[in-house]
């Protein structure tokens, strides 16, 4: 599978992951408002003679709450894991696949600084996917051209990391979408699915990473994602497309 | 089903989820709680910057015109001594700085028992007999 069809891949991959994890919500809320519904009526019917004189009331609460924890359980299932290896990556090589995939017109131009030499615990395409949101997010907000800036850096503090920018010169956004920006199906722009920055955070959460989303003192947005490391004792790594490595840098 | 312990605590339970939230309000206030609901981020905001005293807040993430977490900073200023419970539907529940985290499908008792933790003991004579939370 070439770059891009496996970055189409995986963006497919990153939808369905966004939308089956939305109805997931959806249905839990669901079922814990019947879970809890159920519980205070058996409270109630257990002060009442109908408890004592019919066992099939008790019976019947206890099958609602039977079935309720069964498909609790198929919500909770999750595909496994498939290997116990930790991907890896270098930030800069991953920004410099990303920025190829996105879409940046010709009047907007980017300014690249990378300075990170530290790796991030993703895949090499699924950071550029990550990265490629960013820029269709920064790009968007520039409809007429502007400047984007793609940063990385080692992070110094504690046991270190790598932080990564990426930043439009756009008009910035109304602050309720500040708030709002990394809810699935959420978007300030008609004809959007809103996805982009929800994918982001959950590559981001789901890799112990950090990202927020914040306005400058000029205008444009910026959205700023930090992996720092964590101590891990033995643990293997894969530096995606290099030799495996051990430790935790 | 009021217990001592329960008496004379506030809760603050912010749920976007029309059922989620009366149910879920309605069990609370049999065990003896005051709940004090709010719908929405907006509503929330408006309650937190009008405080009155309350134990612990019950915080739901997704409300549909923002993300529970934009309130922790505002709870944490201006109710410095309340707990904050994350009431969660989503499939992992994020890093974030609350007291605890309560997932949405487990059962009312595991969040009586949470709260049970969470809240001080009162000196005897307030609450003399505080039991925790009943079993089923």
């Amino acid at each position: 599978m070439g770059a891009r069809a496996d970055l189409q891949a995986r963006e497919r991959a990153a939808v369905a992951d966004v939308v089956a994890s939305t109805l997931r919500h959806d249905l839990r809320n669901k079922l814990a408002s019947v879970r809890n519904a159920s519980f205070y009526l058996m409270r109630k019917m257990q002060k009442t003679d109908v408890w004592s004189t019919d066992a099939r009331v008790e019976a019947f609460f206890q099958l609602i709450d039977r079935e309720l924890a069964a498909a609790e359980e198929v919500l909770t299932r999750r595909a496994p894991v498939a290997s116990s290896d930790k991907p890896l990556c270098h930030a800069s090589e991953a920004m410099e696949q990303g920025l190829r995939e996105a879409r940046v017109p010709e009047q907007v131009r980017v300014e690249r600084d990378f300075k990170a030499r530290g790796t991030v615990p993703l895949d090499l395409e699924d950071l550029a996917l990550l990265v490629r949101c960013l820029v269709d997010n920064a790009v968007e907000a520039m409809p007429r051209g502007g400047m984007l800036t793609v940063r990385t850096w080692d992070v110094e503090e504690g046991e270190g990391g790598v932080g990564i920018r990426v930043e439009d010169a756009g008009e910035g956004l109304a602050a309720e979408a500040y708030s709002r920006a990394f809810e699935p199906f959420y978007s300030t722009r008609p004809g959007h699915a809103g996805l982009g920055l929800n994918i982001v955070q959950r590559l981001v959460l789901r890799n112990g990473g950090k990202v927020a989303l914040d306005g400058g003192p000029s205008g444009g947005t910026h959205v700023e994602v930090l992996f720092l490391h964590r101590p891990e004792a033995g643990a293997r790594m894969r530096l995606a497309g290099h030799d495996e490595i051990r430790g935790s840098k | 089903m009021e217990t001592s312990w329960t008496f004379g605590r506030c809760l603050l339970l912010v749920e976007d989820d029309p059922s989620n939230r009366m149910t879920l309000a309605a069990l609370l206030e049999e065990a003896g709680f005051a709940v004090v609901t709010a719908g929405s981020y907006a509503e929330a905001e408006k309650w937190l910057n009008h405080p009155r005293p309350i134990d612990a807040v019950l915080l739901d993430q997704s409300l549909g015109d923002g993300f529970g977490t934009g309130l922790i900073p505002l709870v944490r200023h201006h109710m410095p001594g309340a707990k904050v419970v994350f009431v969660t539907g989503a499939d992992s529940a994020i890093d974030m700085p609350v007291d605890a985290v309560f997932r949405k499908g487990d059962h009312f008792e595991a969040l009586l028992a949470f709260l049970f933790k969470l809240l001080p003991q009162r000196p005897l004579g307030m609450s003399s007999s505080a039991p925790g939370p009943r079993r089923p």
